[in-house]
């Protein structure tokens, strides 16, 4: 077996690596989710039940953000990194791609809007709003960690 | 368990709903790039998150057996992303403000529209 053969297959079991990462990522995502937004649904508040879809993007899009910075600035990329390590980043972000949701929160931004809960609406704006900064936030983040380095 | 937690059989469900979803977004976006390389990567969220609010209107108001937690939270919650749409919006920015800007205020418009249309092509009317 060639150089050029060992290199061809250790990349194709790196983008296989991350292909599964991403996968299993996002299931696991999507469960973490699942058993936070049953607890948030058996609330007795219709207004708490109304905002779990919205609120529960913040910590993924934080998360993801600092994994994407990390990604770029320490040049974790697949291929270009050590596996495990570069493997690892993805599977954050697979993980933070299954947890947070646009069609659930789309859904219940709907109701809101067809039933005319203005409150609701707004609460629930703030939710988006509060994912876009927590993302700014995670990216500013792990750029103070990496001065620190 | 706690009684507020969902049952083992519906996590599940969820699981293997979310990977799949998450799968079909994945597989979308690399079918993109090699059908149509000069697609850029954020309207390929933008469109996936579009039709997967379409479809979550639309199996929610049409009822019945689809409306399951394995289709909705697991099959189209994985494959919209929230942190994927904040990623593409950061990305944008310093290369292409205004891009960034559009996308910020373009997506929730876009899905919810989208959302509501499902909703009544459902048959759901509040």
């Amino acid at each position: 077996m060639t150089g050029l053969e060992v290199d061809q297959g250790l990349q194709t079991a790196v983008a296989v690596a991350v292909l599964v990462v991403l996968v299993l990522g996002a299931g696991a995502g999507a469960v973490l989710r699942a058993t936070v937004t049953a607890r948030v649904a058996a609330s007795s508040s219709r207004r708490v039940r109304a905002l779990g879809s919205a609120w529960v993007n913040v910590p993924a899009s934080a998360l993801a953000a600092s994994a994407l910075v990390l990604q770029l600035r320490l040049g974790l990329l697949p291929g270009e990194a050590p596996a495990p390590l570069a493997v690892g980043v993805v599977a954050v972000i697979g993980l933070c791609g299954g947890f947070s949701t646009y069609s659930t929160l789309a859904l219940e931004l709907s109701r809101s809007l067809l039933g005319r809960r203005r409150r609701d609406l707004v609460l629930q704006l703030g939710g988006v709003a509060v994912g876009v900064a927590a993302g700014l936030f995670g990216a500013g983040l792990a750029g103070v960690l990496l001065l620190l380095r | 368990m706690s009684r507020y937690l969902p049952s083992s059989r519906v996590l599940l469900g969820v699981a293997a709903g979310g990977a799949l979803g998450g799968v079909a977004r994945v597989g979308s976006g690399l079918l993109a790039a090699s059908f149509l390389p000069d697609l850029p990567g954020w309207l390929v969220l933008v469109a996936l998150n579009v039709v997967g609010s379409f479809l979550m209107g639309l199996v929610v108001a049409r009822g019945g057996t689809w409306v399951s937690p394995a289709v909705t939270t697991g099959v189209l919650g994985g494959f919209t992303s929230f942190s994927g749409w904040v990623l593409d919006v950061m990305r944008l920015a310093e290369p292409a403000p205004l891009l960034a800007l559009l996308l910020l205020l373009v997506v929730p418009v876009a899905t919810v529209a989208a959302c509501v249309v499902g909703l009544v092509a459902g048959g759901e009317t509040t």
